[in-house]
């Protein structure tokens, strides 16, 4: 209870917290909310908004607002799963290299390094041109391989700090198992920084997933937000007049974004004490 | 000797979710020119709050509630923020806890000087500076090449000689050393503070230090305050306070360590911990753990800081006349 | 000394390692890019380039892979990156020399500008604390950092290019016009001023956050409050002794958040049709111009790791404890 009345006193959690609940809602009763199916097309094309188009419709003669809707599903899921495999990576390789230090970290740290620096989006681009893309999951596994080092380099740094603590040089000594101390001595002493590793991940992730289907590099017959955009850009959606169907696909991941960009700051701020108050 | 530092009735402390917490309560000090005060008490007395209330360096969430700090015949208390800061260090400087860091750790020695010596003397020649710092350097015993080095190429003693010649450096009429050599091990620890000491005697300048370790003050101060619970409960020269210890928190402090000269015997310690200083009930804050405590009366009314023989104050029920008592 | 060689180190390995994974993705990718390309361009080629074009990506299925390897390596130091299909018969080398300084110049300003702004902002947010212009700075940043660079590129185009007619369409600088060299450079900033705006807008924002917690921590140290102590100014206090230590593990993300930077221009160069590397690459993506992409990524690569290794210089100026070979 009191935990959760702490978290209650965080602006920032509660805002960002409302909005993630708030889409994920959305992507959950997508059915219900959308007036129409996404790949509907037997309205007219190029509509403006209107009662029963509240987003008006596509070139095609989609209803935007139903593909809105159902874009929620797959945008939510490439942000919340990608953001999961980069905080296990990154937990466990940071954990690792973090703990057993001398050449294990050595070579970890270095991979991390080389990862941290080589330019994500760009290797995305060009593993995505290589590869065919039907579904979201080669977009998640290509986020995945460049997004993970940056915590795992926060997390490595923590777990130096942590292993000099009393308690686990208490473990240590007292001959508890490396993996034991590992993940059940320090590891709830993390978990702050892991959420909040999560939540940077997840924006990560659902930017870099706009971008790539943008770019038409995704399946740009799946219906996200990104390809949304891809769809609005290619049929010239602002220049005929129909900016809601730019607008509103870019606003929501922008929006999506900071809910969790605020959780990922939230989470910071109160797992250190010093950005308190 | 005049009176250089005169706290009265200062009451200072921290505002958590509108509530006071008093860290220290009704202090009542003098410090004469020249004079060495130790302050002793255990950590989380309030000896620094104390410290920083004197100097004006307490910040939000902390605050001075009431009372008045007279300096060199002024009133600190009234004394607006930029006034407060020309007096900090030109006429009272002070040496804080944790000494080993409050160096800046990407500025050369020199130029944390240059900083601290622009800013009070109110001119820029460095040929003068330099004079003063090199001087300093002499008197705590460092030598003039480490003036370019920067902190992290000093050790912890050099480190905390570096401190102590800036905290001289603009001939203070006061130093206040909080903690000032915890971190430092004792054989360099003692060899700092008899240079002090030894400076203090030259230069005249007053100190207040303030430490945990009752025994290293009973040898090198001249008079010492005993603080509990963010009070006062003891006031004497340093001499007459070792020899006999009237209130029995001092009494015991003086039991935690051995003595210096003669016989070896039993230590004792003080059972018990200090108490939480948000919980104050209205009797003497000692009395949970005190071996000495009146049963019916200590736990009721807190004894006021009182002379009980020239020159020796205590605030304890054990020296108040039945007179008093009932009126106070 | 052993910091710079250390560094060295890094920077070697790092290229090394990103043109090994420039050199294997191609093999590991399923089906056969090269069949796929030869397949697409047949007949729109000459057998001799496409041999050329076959043996220059480095799948000339009769050598070994690790003579492949070798090959790939002589041809980096020679500078033979292949025939660009996409810009054909232009050489890679020749498209990327004319879209290289593009990048650099709209990257680099754009980087610099939003460094030193959100840094500054970082500065006053975190000094001002609990002010409330100070504290609504952070929601904004936050939100500003979750935009998509290119959703504001494209709105940025349609409002102030298209709608209101302030700014060129497209373009780096104005193609119908005679001058060159200096005479350009009114025109080239006019170009640029878009493209460099909605950088500077999405990047600023996590430059100022990370500035803001480096200073707030900071601010805590015991150095900061004896320069309190020791009745320093304010703004010396502020600047010298807060700011000049809290900018140190901003430097470390600097360098660290470049590739991220460098992703997104990638985006704001294909919104505005911006002459450099992204948008080359995207070109060469859609058109399936594999040798160019190849040589791209490389030189994105590299550059982003010469990048770092100047910041990792800097950072050793800034801080000696760096220089000592300590922390």
């Amino acid at each position: 209870m009191r935990k959760l009345s702490f978290i209650l006193s965080n602006k920032k959690a509660v805002v960002g917290g409302c909005v993630l609940l708030f889409l994920v809602l959305v992507a959950i009763f997508a059915p219900v909310i959308a007036p129409y199916g996404p790949n509907e097309t037997r309205f007219f094309p190029s509509l403006p908004p209107s009662r029963e188009h509240l987003l008006g419709t596509t070139s095609l003669g989609q209803d935007i607002f139903s593909q809105v809707v159902w874009g929620t599903r797959l945008t939510l899921t490439v942000g919340l799963v990608t953001g999961s495999i980069c905080a296990f990576i990154s937990t466990t390789i940071g954990l690792v290299a973090g703990y057993f230090g001398g050449w294990v970290d050595e070579v970890l740290s270095l991979i991390t390094n080389v990862f941290l620096v080589l330019p994500g989006l760009p290797l995305m681009i060009i593993i995505a041109a290589y590869i065919t893309v039907q579904s979201v999951v080669p977009i998640i596994v290509v986020i995945s391989i460049t997004g993970w080092a940056w915590g795992a380099r926060v997390l490595r740094s923590q777990m130096l700090t942590l292993k000099s603590r009393d308690y686990v040089k208490a473990a240590i000594v007292a001959g508890e198992p490396p993996l034991r101390i590992i993940f059940v001595e320090i590891l709830p002493n993390m978990l702050g920084l892991i959420v909040a590793n999560f939540f940077g991940a997840a924006l990560y992730a659902v930017l870099s997933e706009a971008g790539l289907e943008f770019l038409g590099l995704g399946n740009v017959n799946a219906v996200t937000w990104g390809t949304i955009l891809y769809w609005a850009q290619n049929n010239q959606a602002m220049l005929l007049g129909q900016a809601q169907w730019m607008v509103v696909p870019g606003l929501l991941i922008a929006i999506l974004g900071m809910s969790f960009a605020l959780l990922n700051f939230a989470v910071d701020e109160m797992t250190n004490p010093r950005l308190r108050r | 000797m005049s009176v250089l530092l005169r706290v009265e009735n200062l009451n200072a402390g921290y505002v958590q979710k509108d509530q006071r917490i008093i860290a220290a309560r009704d202090i009542n000090l003098e410090v004469a020119q020249g004079e060495f005060l130790g302050l002793a008490g255990e950590s989380g007395c309030g000896k620094t709050t104390l410290a920083y209330a004197i100097t004006g360096l307490l910040e939000r969430p902390g605050e001075v509630f009431s009372g008045r700090v007279e300096f060199n015949g002024e009133d600190l208390l009234s004394k607006s923020p930029q006034e407060m800061r020309q007096i900090r260090w030109k006429e009272m400087s002070i040496v804080m806890q944790a000494s080993m860091n409050v160096l800046n750790p990407v500025m050369r020695v020199r130029h944390q000087f240059y900083d601290m010596m622009r800013a009070h003397l109110g001119h820029n020649d460095t040929q003068h500076y330099d004079s003063r710092v090199l001087e300093m350097f002499r008197m705590v015993g460092i030598a003039p090449e480490y003036l370019d080095a920067y902190p992290h190429q000093l050790s912890g003693g050099m480190k905390q000689r570096v401190v102590i010649a800036m905290a001289l450096a603009l001939r203070p009429k006061l130093v206040i050393l909080d903690e000032p050599t915890t971190a430092l091990d004792v054989v360099i620890q003692r060899s700092i503070l008899q240079q002090i000491d030894k400076l203090r005697r030259e230069l005249g300048f007053s100190i207040i230090m303030i430490t945990h370790d009752l025994s290293l003050l009973v040898e090198i101060a001249d008079s010492i305050a005993v603080m509990y619970a963010g009070s006062i409960v003891e006031r004497a020269a340093a001499e007459e306070l070792y020899n006999e210890p009237l209130h029995p928190y001092t009494y015991g402090l003086m039991n935690s360590f051995p003595p210096l000269v003669g016989r070896r015997k039993r230590m004792h310690g003080i059972p018990g911990h200090p108490p939480d200083l948000s919980g104050l009930g209205p009797g003497c804050s000692f009395a949970p753990r005190c071996p000495r405590v009146i049963k019916g009366l200590c736990e009721i009314a807190a004894p006021p800081l009182e002379e009980v023989t020239p020159n020796r104050y205590a605030a304890c029920q054990l020296y108040r006349d039945a007179g008093s008592r009932t009126t106070g | 000394m052993r910091y710079f060689v250390r560094r060295i180190g890094f920077l070697l390995f790092t290229a090394w390692a990103a043109l090994t994974i420039n050199f294997i993705l191609p093999h590991m990718m399923p089906g056969n890019p090269a069949q796929v390309m030869l397949a697409k361009f047949q007949g729109r080629l000459s057998p001799q380039a496409l041999s050329a074009l076959t043996e220059a990506f480095g799948l000339n299925m009769d050598k070994s892979l690790f003579m492949q390897y070798i090959d790939y390596w002589k041809r980096i130091f020679t500078g033979d990156f292949g025939i660009s299909l996409t810009y054909y018969p232009s050489r890679v080398i020749d498209v990327l020399a004319e879209s290289v300084p593009w990048t650099i110049g709209l990257v680099g300003c754009a980087t610099i500008i939003a460094f030193t702004l959100g840094t500054l902002l970082g500065i006053f947010s975190a000094w001002r604390r609990n002010s409330a212009l100070a504290d609504a700075l952070v929601p904004v940043a936050l939100f500003f950092n979750s935009i998509p660079y290119f959703w504001l590129s494209l709105l940025f185009l349609y409002l102030f290019a298209y709608y209101l007619g302030w700014f060129p369409l497209a373009g780096g600088y104005n193609i119908y016009t005679m001058a060159t060299g200096f005479a350009l450079l009114p025109s080239i900033i006019h170009h640029g001023v878009l493209p460099l705006s909605t950088i500077v807008i999405t990047a600023l924002g996590g430059w100022m956050l990370t500035m803001r917690n480096n200073m707030i921590s900071v601010r805590a140290d015991d150095y900061v409050a004896f320069a309190h102590a020791k009745g320093l100014p304010d703004r010396e206090i502020k600047y010298r002794y807060a700011a000049r230590n809290a900018i140190l593990p901003s430097i470390t993300g600097f360098s660290m958040s470049l590739g991220f930077v460098i992703g997104g221009s990638l985006l704001t160069e294909v919104v505005f049709s911006y002459p450099g590397l992204g948008y080359i690459l995207y070109q060469a993506v859609t058109s399936l111009d594999y040798p160019l992409m190849q040589a791209i990524f490389l030189f994105i690569s590299l550059g982003v790791l010469i990048a770092n290794f100047f910041t990792d210089m800097i950072y050793a100026l800034l801080d000696p404890r760096v220089r000592d070979g300590g922390v």
